[in-house]
C-alpha cells in the first residue's frame, strides 16, 4: 500500500492528467487502427456524423473502467488505512482486547495483552485460547463467548462473581493476590462474510480490589481494636480485661478495695419482642445513661453482653458497692425510658468485691458477680444480691 | 392482538426452556443450585405495562436492561424487588463482601445483579429471537434502581414513537433457600410481536 502514498496518483490533478493521457492515447491508437487499417481493409466509409458518435461511445467505454479502477484503488487504500488505524487504535487502549471465534481461536491480540501476558501478537494469533492458557478455568468465559456469538448478546463478566477470567500472573504480587483481577466484557463482532467473532475486553482491576480488601482488613482491625460499644458508648469486653488486670495489681499495691456490679435488664427480650428493636436499643442507651450518672470518674462501665452490663468501682468495698447498687436499682425503677413509662424497666444486680483481706483473680471477681446476678434473677428479679464473703465483711 | 390459551401455554413453555438454560448457567457461576421458572406470560400494549406487571408502585425495584436492534428493535428489562435482589446477592457472594463499606457494597450488588440479569435476559431474548426467526443484536446491559413509575419513565423505552407491545414473563427464581418473584419485560414493535404470533400459530398447527 505504501507505493500509492508517494507515487503517481497522490494528488487529484495528477490523477486527472494521468487519466487524460491514458484515455487519449488509447483512443488515438484505437481510432488510428480503425480509420487507417480496419476500414480501408474492409473498404467501408461512413459519414462524419457517425464518426462523432463512435468517438463519444469509445470515449465512454474506455474512460469508465479507468475511472472505476481508480476509484477502486482509492477505496482499497482508504480501507486498508482505516483497518490499520483501528488495529493501531486497539494498541493504544489501556485495556486488553482480543478477538476469538467459536473454536476459541485468537484473531487479534493487542499490545496491552502482549505486555501483561508476555505473549506476542504473533504467538497468539491463530492459536486456541486453551493453548495459550493451559490453566484456563473459567466456565463463565467459555459460556459467555458461546452466548455472545450464538445470541449476539454482549456479556459482562464481573469481578464480583468471577475471580479470575484469564489466568494472568501479576509481575509484582499485590498483598495476597497473585493473579490479575479482571472485569471483562464479551461483545459480538460480525465480519463481511457473516462470521461472528467475540471481542473480549479486559480491564485490570487488581489495584482497586487490593485497595478495597486492604481497607476492609483495616476496618475490621479497627473494629476489634476499638474499646467502645457503638450503641451505648460503654466500654466493651475487650477493654474490660485490659483494664481490670493492671487495676487489680494496683489494688494489691495500695491495699485498696475494688468492687464489681453485674447488671441485667429484666425481661429485656419481652421488651424487644413487644416494642421492637428500636425501643430495645433506646432502653439499652437509657439504662447505660442511668448507670453513668451513679458512677464516679474513676469507675468504668462495660457492656458485657446483649443486655448485660458490668460496673467496676474503684476504691469501693462491699458496703459502698451495695449502696451504689441499690441506688441504681432505685433510679432504674423511677426513670421513664422513652417510650416506656417509669417502672417498666427493671434490673437485677449481682455484687462482688475484691479486698486485700479476701483477694481473688479478675476472672473470679466477675464469676462471683455473675453468680450473685443469677441468684437475683432466680429470687424474682428486680433486686440486688451480694456474695457471701462480702456480706460477712459488712457485719 | 390476542393469544389464545394454547398459544400462551406454548410461549410459556418456550420461556421455561430458555430460562432453565439461564438457571444452569447461573448455578455454575454462583456455585449454588438455582431454579428458574416462568409461571405466566402476558402480552399487553405498551401503555398497560405498568399495570400488568402487578408490582407495588412504591416499592423499590432493581432493573437490568439491554436494548436490542436488528429486524426487531426494542428493550428487554428484568426487574426484581430491590430488597430481594440485595438479599440474594448478599447470600450468594456474602463471604467476599465481609468488611466492605456501604458504597462498596452497593457497587458489588450492582455489578453482580448486572451480570446475573445479563445471563437471564440473554436466555429470554434467545427464545424470542428463535421464535421470530431473526437475528437480534443486544446492547451491553445497564442497571438502575427506583420505583416502577420511575423506571418506566427514566428512559423512553418506546422506540421513536412507534406503537409498542410488551411481552411480560413472570419469573420465579429459587436460589440460596430464597424465592424471588421477578418480571422480564420485552418491549418491541407491534409488527415484531405480530411476526412472533404468526410463527407461534404455524408452530402449533404443525404439531
Amino acid at each position: 500500500m505504501k507505493r500509492w502514498k508517494s507515487g503517481l496518483f497522490n494528488t487529484p490533478l495528477r490523477i486527472v492528467i494521468a487519466v487524460g493521457v491514458v484515455v487519449f492515447s488509447v483512443e488515438f491508437l484505437f481510432m488510428t487502427l480503425l480509420h487507417d487499417v480496419i476500414m480501408p481493409l474492409m473498404s467501408f466509409t461512413v459519414s462524419d456524423r457517425i464518426w462523432s458518435i463512435i468517438d463519444a461511445v469509445t470515449l465512454v467505454v474506455l474512460v469508465s473502467p479507468v475511472l472505476y479502477f481508480l476509484v477502486f484503488i482509492r477505496m482499497q487504500r482508504d480501507f486498508a488505512e482505516l483497518t490499520q488505524l483501528f488495529a493501531d487504535l486497539t494498541d493504544t487502549l489501556m485495556v486488553g482486547v482480543l478477538l476469538v471465534d467459536t473454536d476459541l481461536r485468537v484473531h487479534r491480540w493487542n499490545q496491552w495483552l502482549e505486555r501483561k501476558t508476555g505473549i506476542s501478537s504473533q504467538q497468539a494469533c491463530g492459536k486456541l485460547l486453551t493453548e495459550l492458557f493451559a490453566d484456563l478455568n473459567s466456565p463463565r468465559l467459555l459460556s459467555a463467548i458461546e452466548l455472545c456469538i450464538k445470541h449476539k448478546s454482549p456479556q459482562l463478566i464481573s469481578q464480583t462473581l468471577n475471580r479470575y477470567v484469564l489466568p494472568i500472573p501479576l509481575v509484582s504480587p499485590m498483598h495476597d493476590l497473585k493473579l490479575m483481577q479482571q472485569q471483562v466484557s464479551v461483545a459480538p463482532l460480525t465480519n463481511s462474510r457473516g462470521e461472528t467473532l467475540a471481542a473480549i475486553s479486559i480491564n485490570d482491576v487488581t489495584e482497586s480490589v487490593a485497595k478495597s480488601s486492604a481497607l476492609a482488613r483495616l476496618a475490621m482491625k479497627m473494629e476489634s481494636q476499638s474499646n467502645r460499644d457503638q450503641l451505648t458508648g460503654a466500654y466493651n469486653r475487650h477493654f474490660l480485661w485490659s483494664w481490670l488486670t493492671p487495676q487489680l495489681k494496683q489494688s494489691v499495691r495500695h491495699s485498696q478495695a475494688l468492687s464489681c456490679l453485674m447488671l441485667d435488664i429484666d425481661y429485656f427480650k419481652r421488651i424487644n419482642d413487644t416494642y421492637g428493636h428500636d425501643v430495645g436499643d433506646a432502653v439499652l442507651r437509657g439504662f447505660a445513661e442511668i448507670l453513668h450518672e451513679q458512677m464516679r470518674d474513676s469507675d468504668i462501665l462495660v457492656r458485657y453482653g446483649g443486655e448485660e452490663f458490668v460496673v467496676l468501682l474503684t476504691h469501693a468495698d462491699a458496703a459502698v458497692a451495695l449502696e451504689i447498687a441499690n441506688r441504681i436499682l432505685d433510679r432504674v425503677r423511677k426513670t421513664a425510658i422513652a417510650p416506656l413509662e417509669a417502672g417498666d424497666v427493671r434490673c437485677s444486680i449481682g455484687v462482688s468485691s475484691w479486698t486485700p483481706e479476701e483477694p481473688c483473680s479478675a476472672e473470679e471477681l466477675l464469676k462471683e458477680a455473675d453468680r450473685c446476678l443469677y441468684h437475683a434473677k432466680h429470687n424474682g428479679r428486680d433486686q440486688v444480691v451480694i456474695d457471701r464473703e462480702s456480706s460477712h465483711s459488712l457485719r | 392482538m390476542e393469544l389464545d390459551e394454547l398459544e400462551r401455554d406454548a410461549l410459556r413453555e418456550l420461556a421455561n426452556v430458555g430460562l432453565s438454560r439461564a438457571a444452569t448457567q447461573l448455578s455454575e457461576l454462583l456455585n449454588d443450585h438455582i431454579e428458574m421458572t416462568v409461571p405466566l406470560v402476558q402480552v399487553v400494549p405498551y401503555d398497560q405495562v405498568t399495570q400488568a406487571l402487578q408490582l407495588d408502585p412504591h416499592a423499590m425495584v432493581a432493573a437490568v436492561w439491554q436494548s436490542f436492534s436488528g429486524q426487531s428493535e426494542g428493550t428487554s428489562i428484568l426487574m426484581f424487588p430491590s430488597e430481594d435482589s440485595k438479599n440474594l446477592v448478599r447470600a450468594l457472594v456474602g463471604p467476599s463482601m465481609l468488611g466492605a463499606g456501604e458504597d462498596d457494597l452497593r457497587g458489588i450488588e450492582h455489578e453482580a445483579m448486572m451480570e446475573i440479569g445479563n445471563i437471564i435476559i440473554t436466555s429470554g431474548m434467545a427464545v424470542i429471537a428463535d421464535m421470530l426467526g431473526q437475528e437480534v443484536r443486544m446492547s451491553l446491559p445497564g442497571y438502575m434502581e427506583g420505583n416502577l413509575p420511575d423506571i418506566m419513565a427514566q428512559r423512553s423505552w418506546d422506540n421513536a414513537g412507534r406503537e409498542m407491545q410488551a411481552i411480560i414473563m413472570f419469573t420465579h427464581l429459587k436460589a440460596a433457600q430464597r424465592e424471588i418473584e421477578g418480571r422480564m419485560v420485552m418491549l418491541m414493535s407491534v409488527d415484531s410481536v405480530q411476526v412472533l404470533f404468526d410463527r407461534l400459530h404455524k408452530l402449533l398447527r404443525s404439531l
